[in-house]
């Protein structure tokens, strides 16, 4: 139980830390670095691809080039494949 | 009540990412210039964090390995000086043609490749005299205050920040023309630093013609690099790289130049 307990809290620990570790590179890092920290944290937390692409966006989107906010697109993309995944993973775990 | 709180079906750090990133969304179309006075700072802070830890990475690289590098190094930046002062020397003969009112000087805040869109960020706004549609045009190293090639056109000005969007933009167009018998072309943005052009192929264009924006005189705007050619096709593309590294450019001259894109 106490184990179970002290897992989730590292867990919660690694999910946080990506999410600040994504937010940090969008502002410091090349964009195709901080795209891959955000799919790979899209396997631990799903809606971190959506937030990293609406926080890019934020910072450097102007209508001028281009009519799509791309990266708030491409990152509903990913959380939405995540989320689809994640729901298949979890109903394959269940039906075992 | 505290493992509730941390525990991993409780606690969403994606949701907490997303609403953060909603807040900053809402702060940016609310207060444009409290955003930019908040994020500025960090920009610079991430600016010179790379500048420093470039110079860390290289401390650890192998010495003899340095040492032949910096002789290479050496050698290529002697030729890329003659290049340059060349360079340099055919941009002053054309830039004595434009008009020579004075610019506003403004510090890159962001640049690409952080910035995904070849959007500038500026540490000037409306509150120094920069408006929507003017000109911006990279300053090359060492000669601050004046401006080199033009790079891009204000597309949004906060009251102390303004953005730039870069000529190789994706989506951008504008009109220029090339070669010796100054043929009209549109020059699209390609994206990451680079632009494209479609002329005909009797033009007889070839890699090192220089390409120019209208204005008042001529404006280079870079040089062709590549020309890629279909038999099937009447038309060639040219491939076009601005005429200094975009990614690098920490000043840029903002100036009125009575030119619209179109």
């Amino acid at each position: 139980m106490g184990g179970h307990s002290r897992y989730g809290n590292i867990s919660a620990m690694i999910r946080g830390t990506l999410a600040v570790i994504a937010f940090i590179s969008t502002v410091l890092f090349p964009w195709p670095l901080t795209a891959l920290i955000a799919l790979s944290g899209a396997a631990l937390e799903p809606l971190i691809p959506l937030s990293i692409g609406l926080f890019a966006d934020t910072l450097y989107y102007e209508p001028l080039s281009g009519a799509l906010p791309v990266f708030t697109f491409y990152g509903a993309l990913a959380t939405a494949l995540a989320f689809i995944v994640r729901s298949r993973l979890k109903t394959g775990i269940i039906g075992e | 009540m505290r493992n509730a709180l941390l525990s991993s079906t409780n606690f969403s750090w994606g949701a907490y990412a997303l609403i953060f990133a909603v807040f900053i969304l809402l702060l940016r179309l609310l207060a444009p210039n409290l955003f930019w006075t908040v994020f500025a700072p960090v920009f610079r802070a991430s600016d010179s964090l790379s500048m420093e830890s470039r110079a860390l990475v290289s401390i650890f690289s192998d010495k003899a390995k340095l040492a032949s590098e910096i002789e290479k190094l050496a050698g290529e930046n002697a030729e890329l000086a003659l290049q340059n002062q060349s360079l340099i020397k055919k941009f002053e003969s054309l830039s004595k043609l434009a008009v020579s009112a004075g610019g506003i000087a403004a510090g890159v805040v962001a640049r690409p490749p952080a910035s995904p869109y070849d959007t500038l960020v500026l540490a000037k706004g409306s509150d120094d005299g920069i408006a929507l549609g003017m000109m911006a045009f990279a300053v090359p190293a060492g000669r601050q205050g004046e401006g080199g090639p033009p790079i891009g056109v204000i597309s949004s000005v906060s009251n102390n920040f303004s953005r730039a969007t870069l000529f190789s933009a994706p989506g951008m167009t504008m009109n220029g023309w090339i070669g010796k018998n100054n043929l009209p072309l549109a020059i699209n943005g390609a994206g990451a630093g680079a632009m494209n052009a479609s002329v005909s192929r009797s033009a007889g264009i070839t890699a090192g013609d220089i390409v120019y924006a209208p204005g008042p005189g001529m404006l280079p705007v870079g040089i062709v690099v590549r020309v890629d050619s279909d038999p099937t096709s009447p038309s060639v593309t040219l491939r076009i790289m601005p005429a200094l590294n975009l990614f690098s450019v920490a000043w840029v001259v903002i100036r009125d130049t009575g030119i619209s894109l179109p």
